[in-house]
């Protein structure tokens, strides 16, 4: 098939708007934690780990140019081998996540290996295919909890420097250090000559092997980063929630996080950020207002993907334009 | 066999059009659905199953004039978040429409007693959900082999440039198949709904299915849909009775063993 057809657009290359719109975004979530209340709090720790999941998306969907439909599965990996670690065998909460990083990335790599040859709607398929695959076995494993899940899983406990992470308040801000935390990584990594390899491997794959690039390694680097990123984000979600199910590994959560990107703007990475806090607090208030909201949400998801091309991101960046344009008339 | 009804209509959209249509369990439902309505009002089940697909082939039609026209040429990731959305829209309406609750239909006097084949009693209605499937298999082979229509829309598979510079309008087979591809879901809905329900949720449990069938098959090929949904069939329910534990895992692995050995297929072209 011809190269052209499957090239993904991502939002142009703009690190000065990326890195405001991530100010304005955590300054916002900040306050929201300081003056909110119980409910608020968590509710902006998930933003914070939902967005960790979009960023991830985000990052192999633009800098890998692969759409995966399959990627609940290392949100799952994460979730459940925190779950492993803390449960069976008792290794602390944040030492948990960090080792359920290194496995999202392992499995990444493994899985990558096989699949990155594929291109396109062969790659959505196939990962959908072994995500869907994943979310079978978790869901009739009994080591695992099988379709009701496992509860009672604890949070890191840094009550020794006199804080508890019990409270909502601190727990969203840990999401959120970690949120910032790999919202910075994956910009340096953009930012660095891997990164710009790897939009020119986005752009014209073809192009980047003719100049010496390997596609193909790239291609595994960025999904095993972004399947890395996947698991932390599971990892922190079974600490919050405190119990896992199945559920968190349906296809639908992937493709849930997919329409958060397209939201925020492919690419833009605090886009993503923004797409998931937007989606989210969307779905949530719909739904307390109305029965069939999920219509609504469908019928905005088809209007995004038809007119947003750039996304909110797109807005923006037009906005911010006509605003620096005004001033230099003045 | 009514995973290869609606495994046909999945590879014929994608043989034309590339674009995988996740909507198709959805339209599968309200198939369901549709002939649900239409067995409460007439009590046929008869005027059912020929009603049902051709509303299912209206909505069809109606979905591409108004959505799948415009993204044909947008990348694939847009294409597939699009027909996600619809899943969403499908699912919520037939629950505006129709409740939560679960309905059944049951089949017609004739087909619902025991017939006795081989020795062994067989419920006859399941025989007549098999007969559908190998009549509908058959007309789709005339229909595709033996006519003009079917050598155009070939044609039009093959190289769609080419067809268009021979005059063939390939905008409105495009139309027409794709109508007829969500047809074969209603269809599929339809006949299948005495044997297990309708309800809200049953697109989702076949849409994987659906779409591992057409991967195994080779997107695009009918053979393969044969082929792949009596394969993915087979190995789905033998699997349920004799090792139930791993039974979902298996046909997940005869699709990663099919792909690894033949990436495009087990007909792809």
């Amino acid at each position: 098939m011809d190269y052209m057809e499957d090239k993904m657009k991502a939002v142009n290359y703009n690190p000065r708007l990326r890195l405001h719109l991530f100010i304005v975004l955590v300054v916002s979530a900040l306050i929201s934690i300081f003056f909110g209340g119980y409910f608020t709090r968590f509710f902006i720790a998930e933003i914070a780990i939902l967005s960790i999941f979009a960023m991830s998306l985000d990052f192999l969907a633009a800098r890998g140019g692969l759409v995966s439909l399959g990627h609940a599965m290392f949100l799952g990996i994460g979730a459940y081998s925190t779950t492993i670690f803390i449960l069976n065998l008792g290794i602390s909460p944040f030492i948990a996540t960090i080792l359920s990083l290194l496995i999202g990335c392992f499995i990444g790599l493994l899985i990558s290996y096989f699949i990155v040859v594929l291109n396109g709607i062969f790659f959505i398929m196939v990962t959908l295919a072994l995500g869907e695959m994943f979310h079978a076995w978790v869901f009739t494993s009994e080591l695992l909890g099988g379709s009701d899940g496992i509860s009672g899983i604890i949070r890191p406990d840094i009550s020794f420097m006199g804080i508890d992470m019990n409270d909502p308040f601190i727990f969203a801000i840990y999401s959120l250090l970690w949120m910032s935390l790999i919202y910075f990584i994956l910009s340096r990594i953009t930012d660095s000559p891997l990164g710009r390899n790897l939009d020119a491997l986005r752009q014209n794959h073809m192009r980047l092997s003719a100049i010496g690039g390997y596609a193909k390694v790239y291609k595994i680097i960025a999904f095993t980063i972004s399947s890395g990123v996947a698991s932390i984000a599971g990892s922190l979600y079974v600490q919050l929630n405190g119990f896992i199910s199945p559920e968190l590994t349906h296809w639908t959560v992937s493709g849930e996080g997919l329409i958060m990107i397209i939201v925020g703007g492919i690419g833009s990475i605090s886009g993503a950020i923004l797409g998931a806090s937007v989606v989210y607090i969307l779905q949530h208030e719909l739904s307390n207002f109305i029965s069939w909201w999920m219509l609504i949400v469908g019928l905005l998801f088809i209007l995004v993907v038809l007119f947003m091309q750039d996304g909110l991101w797109g807005l923006i960046e037009k906005l911010r334009l006509r605003l620096l344009k005004g001033k230099n008339k003045i | 066999m009514t995973l290869f009804l609606l495994s046909a209509g999945l590879t014929i959209i994608f043989g034309l059009m590339k674009i995988v249509n996740l909507a198709h369990g959805s339209l599968y439902m309200i198939g369901a659905y549709i002939g649900l309505s239409i067995w409460t009002i007439s009590t046929s089940f008869w005027l059912a199953l020929i009603l049902a697909p051709l509303f299912t082939a209206l909505i069809g039609y109606l979905l591409y004039q108004v959505l799948f026209r415009h993204i044909q040429i947008a990348d694939p990731m847009r294409q597939v978040l699009l027909t996600f959305g619809l899943i969403y829209i499908g699912l919520d309406s037939v629950r505006l429409f129709w409740g939560t609750m679960s309905h059944s239909i049951s089949a017609p006097n004739i087909l619902s007693n025991s017939i006795i084949v081989l020795g062994e009693s067989y419920p006859s209605y399941r025989l007549f959900v098999i007969f559908i499937g190998i009549l509908i298999a058959a007309l789709l082979y005339i229909f595709l082999e033996k006519t003009k229509i079917g050598a155009k829309v070939r044609a039009s598979v093959d190289d769609p440039e080419m067809a268009k510079l021979l005059r063939i309008d390939t905008d409105k087979i495009l139309i027409y198949m794709f109508a007829l591809g969500c047809g074969l879901a209603g269809l599929a809905g339809i006949t299948v709904a005495p044997i297990l329900g309708v309800e809200p949720g049953m697109d989702m449990e076949v849409l994987v299915l659906t779409l591992i069938v057409v991967v195994v098959g080779g997107p695009g090929s009918l053979k393969g849909a044969l082929i792949g949904s009596l394969l993915i069939g087979f190995v789905d329910s033998y699997g349920k009775v004799y090792i139930p534990e791993i039974a979902q895992i298996i046909i997940y692995a005869v699709m990663a063993v099919t792909l690894l050995l033949k990436p495009n297929g087990l007909y792809g072209r």
